[in-house]
């Protein structure tokens, strides 16, 4: 009797493993023709339109898993080569730099890489940078009116260093958050030198209320009024300003800035479609089109600066040494941690 | 006849030992191994005089200590209240406390963020108070809260597998309620206490997703693990802290064995007598009521904030009602469809094995059952983050090469949930007297005979109430599949992942309310399911 009863649920089991694995997305593994795959260093907010508009241009798909730089060099490290994704897009070039040293990129040099200056670009051609992001501060125009009432906003990093907003200022761990390396790596050089640099962050951290784990965590907690002010990349403070927050973003003069890349990865399976697309985010159209979308500078000089902020000429910048930021990452970033301690 | 019998029998479990040994060591000791044996010795110790690691693993163990006392002070409040005082409205509170258990990690991170913080409803708006949740005290509250539903349920498992005559026969004698449950209840609790307390204590060593948004500027061992693999790529050093993570986790995880042997067994099998309890002291009738309406009260808001979060125009600021979010949602159903997919076959794989591997352990003494039996519990103490990570290094080369596919995901999965399922497995299992088994081979069933008409059947309450749990566990799963999925295989916690990250938390809370549903539909199907085949489901 009871062999009888279990004999329907088994069955229904086998067919049910059976019928799920037969077409099990990604059970195939293998290069599908007419897609490439990407591992995108970007905000969700980047993703549905940039697949729309290369999906109209070329009439192939794009597809993608959002994944912070970070984790996503992790990844390509440990798949040594055999990578589950064609590209690596968005995310600064520290990690292309680095990833290239461990010949996890290929070479591809790109017809539409040539509008764009040789500082950008990798001499071998495994990575190009393809948007810079500018960083500097966001602001809750709310929570600021009331919790630093009659206190100007602040137009350098210098004036973050007034007493009132000590416990009002959120920061982020260099660890694992670009932001805060790129702030690292532009306070050295706005100062002038490394001791003169350190000097100045030993002060700045004496306001920092607290350190979040991600470049948008700083964002996120201004948005809704949690802190003041906080870190932020222009195009991270863009999302919360879209979804309606009373948020502010703010450029400081002498600020540093990212590049960020775009690569093929070692080992890509769609060689030929992943070389289509690095072709078509090369575009003017393109670097029009996501530029305007998102308040990211192309860094193709024909292209226009976002609207709403300044333009990028006009834009006080640190000369952004990137070779030099690349090689000397870890050292600097155990150093501001041992600051973050005290 | 008798030794022919014995010859028919045992090849057989000797085959589905060496499978499950097999399976074990390729799937899950394996991955482990490479991943703890990445760094070379030189790497491991600059790693080592570079971190401030000694503070992190001390901040762990203080944590684990600290929450793992209160989550199981507030765990037998609650199970005291549900219980024994039976407080109005237990089944709604029984159903409250299985929430956490349930979350989706990370977003819930934000409502505690929202409730509690420097500009909280609860803190600001409500009581005025300039208090900062960011650091070892927010911390502990949130993980208190977070794992006390562990301590609930296995408490409350122990006081109703306590005899009513017992303490019954001392209030005759002349105690008062009080003397009763100090000489007579705690006694009997007290290796439900100790269960409880190292449960929280390895649930909270191991968890990431709330140190990572609350605890701010105090370290534990598994954000700087988690943070050396999302910041710098630093493999060397992760692999490092993860080890050293495993060493108090395994430390407390032998303790348990070691402490509670067999005994945890006999709790979840335990027959409820019908004599009645006497009546709890006063007292300590009226504070367990108020803690865990109090308790219960918290969790409902933190939920609360979350569901309204997902209908809001702004969460944490514009709380004017929207569906926008889950219109968006759309996107996300392939996602969605993979979450229930994999989390199905990976609940598959887990009581399949657990079930192979509660038989040879039970059943025979033939190979070392105390060895299966310890790696069959044993990935209980392993971080997910890592075990992820294992299965990229293990797998991305031939011949078995399974990266990118939704195999690796749907393994990952059931070797991570394997002790859940265990525990179910062995609790029937051991009761199933081996004799009717033995009867049916002397009648002349086949072994495989034996095996499905005999003890599958038998088995069928377990092996759907090991489904069930692993299932749902399964479906808000973050840390396994993080390193795993892939474009083609995208997964729903991943996506409410980079939600959160990428600011989009509208979304994020929408995405987890479908997914909070999921688990909960699937949690009260199973209960029913269950109970059509004459049981019931202990969590």
């Amino acid at each position: 009797m009871n062999s009888k009863r279990m004999v329907w649920p088994v069955v229904a089991l086998t067919v049910f493993v059976l019928a799920g694995l037969a077409p099990g997305p990604g059970w195939a593994g293998a290069a599908k023709s007419g897609e490439v795959v990407a591992y995108v260093s970007m905000t969700e907010r980047d993703i549905a339109p940039m697949q729309e508009a290369f999906k109209k241009a070329t009439g192939l798909d794009v597809k993608v898993v959002v994944i912070p730089i970070g984790q996503a060099a992790t990844r390509i490290k440990v798949e040594a080569g055999r990578p589950q994704a064609d590209i690596q897009m968005g995310g600064s070039i520290d990690y292309y730099q680095e990833l290239a040293k461990q010949d996890l990129l290929i070479p591809y040099e790109s017809k539409n890489a040539a509008a764009i200056e040789p500082k950008y670009k990798d001499p071998q051609h495994r990575w190009t940078g393809w948007y810079m992001g500018v960083l500097g501060l966001g602001l809750n125009e709310q929570a600021f009116k009331k919790e630093l009432p009659g206190l100007a906003y602040p137009a350098s990093w210098d004036d973050m260093l007034n007493a009132a907003y000590k416990g009002k200022y959120v920061h982020a761990n260099p660890a694992s958050s670009g932001a805060a390396y790129t702030f690292i790596v532009g306070q050295i050089l706005r100062m002038g030198s490394e001791e003169k640099g350190w000097d100045f962050m030993r002060k700045f951290t004496a306001n920092v209320a607290q350190y979040q784990n991600t470049s948008p965590g700083p964002s996120n907690l201004v948005a809704t009024g949690e802190y003041p002010i906080g870190l932020a990349w222009a195009q991270d403070l863009l999302v919360k300003v879209d979804q309606g927050y009373p948020v502010k973003w703010i450029a400081p003069v002498d600020t540093a800035y990212e590049v960020a890349g775009i690569s093929i990865l070692k080992g890509a399976a769609n060689l030929e479609n992943a070389k289509t697309f690095v072709d078509w985010i090369l575009t003017q159209a393109e670097g029009a089109r996501m530029s305007g979308f998102s308040l990211r500078y192309s860094t193709r000089p024909d292209v226009p600066s976002p609207k709403g902020v300044p333009t990028f000429n006009s834009l006080k910048l640190v000369n952004y040494d990137f070779v030099w930021a690349a090689a000397n990452n870890q050292r600097l970033t155990k150093q501001f941690s041992d600051l973050m301690r005290k | 006849m008798r030794h022919a019998f014995k010859g028919n029998i045992k090849p057989s479990r000797v085959l589905v030992g060496a499978a499950a040994a097999g399976v074990l060591g390729l799937f899950l000791l394996w991955p482990v191994g490479l991943i703890l044996c990445y760094p070379t010795v030189p790497a491991a110790a600059q790693v080592l005089a570079n971190e401030h690691w000694f503070e992190a693993l001390w901040h762990s163990i203080a944590m684990a200590a600290l929450a793992g006392g209160t989550a199981t002070a507030l765990g037998l409040a609650y199970a005291y209240a549900l219980v024994r005082i039976r407080v109005r409205g237990s089944g709604v509170l029984h159903a409250i406390a299985l929430l956490p258990i349930l979350a989706p990690p990370f977003v819930i991170s934000i409502s505690y963020i929202l409730l509690f913080g420097r500009n909280g409803l609860i803190t600001k708006q409500l009581l005025q108070m300039q208090l900062n949740i960011y650091g070892w005290k927010g911390l502990w509250l949130v993980q208190t809260l977070t794992f006390f539903p562990l301590a609930y349920l296995t408490l409350a498992s122990v006081l109703r597998s306590i005899p009513g005559n017992l303490e019954q026969a001392a209030s005759n004698l002349g105690a008062s309620n009080f003397r009763v449950f100090r000489d007579v209840t705690v006694p009997l609790l007290r290796p439900g206490l100790v269960a409880s307390l190292l449960l929280v204590g390895i649930s909270v060593l191991a968890d990431f997703g709330n140190p990572v948004i609350i605890a701010g500027d105090f370290a534990v061992l598994p954000t700087l693990a988690y943070l050396k693999v999302t910041g710098w790529f630093d493999l060397d050093a992760a692999s490092v802290l993860a080890s050293l993570l495993l060493a108090p986790t395994v430390v407390l995880f032998l303790i348990q064995r070691v402490w509670l042997g067999r005994r945890s067994y006999v709790t979840v099998s335990g027959k409820t007598t019908q004599q009645s309890h006497p009546p709890a002291p006063v007292w300590m009738a009226r504070t367990a009521r108020v803690v865990s309406y109090a308790a219960a009260a918290l969790i409902v808001l933190v939920y609360g904030i979350l569901a309204y979060g997902s209908v809001s125009q702004a969460w944490g600021y514009d709380y004017s009602l929207t569906l926008r979010h889950f219109t968006q949602l759309g996107r996300r159903i392939p996602s969605l469809a993979n979450t229930m997919q994999f989390s199905f076959f990976g609940a598959v794989v887990s009581v399949l094995l657990a079930t192979a591997l509660a038989y040879v352990v039970t059943r025979r003494k033939i190979v070392v059952p105390g060895t299966f039996d310890f790696f069959a519990t044993v990935p209980a103490a392993i971080p997910g983050l890592f075990l992820g990570l294992g299965y990229v290094v293990a797998f991305n080369q031939d011949p078995l090469r399974l990266t990118g596919t939704s195999l690796i995901i749907i393994l990952a999965l059931g070797l991570w949930n394997l002790p859940t399922a265990y525990r179910y497995a062995m609790a029937n299992l051991a009761q199933l007297s081996e004799q009717l088994e033995h009867a049916a081979a002397n009648l002349g069933a086949t072994p495989v005979r034996v095996v499905s008409s005999i003890t599958m059947p038998l088995l069928r309450g377990a092996l759907l109430a090991g489904g069930t749990v692993t299932f749902l566990r399964n479906v808000t799963c973050l840390s396994v599949i993080i390193f795993l999925v892939t474009p083609r295989t995208p997964m729903a916690t991943t996506d409410v992942l980079a939600l959160v990250e990428g600011g989009e938390w509208g979304q994020a809370a929408s995405l987890s309310i479908v997914l909070l549903g999921i688990a909960l539909a699937l949690l009260f199907g199973g209960i029913h399911l269950i109970r059509h085949v004459g049981q019931e489901l202990e969590l």
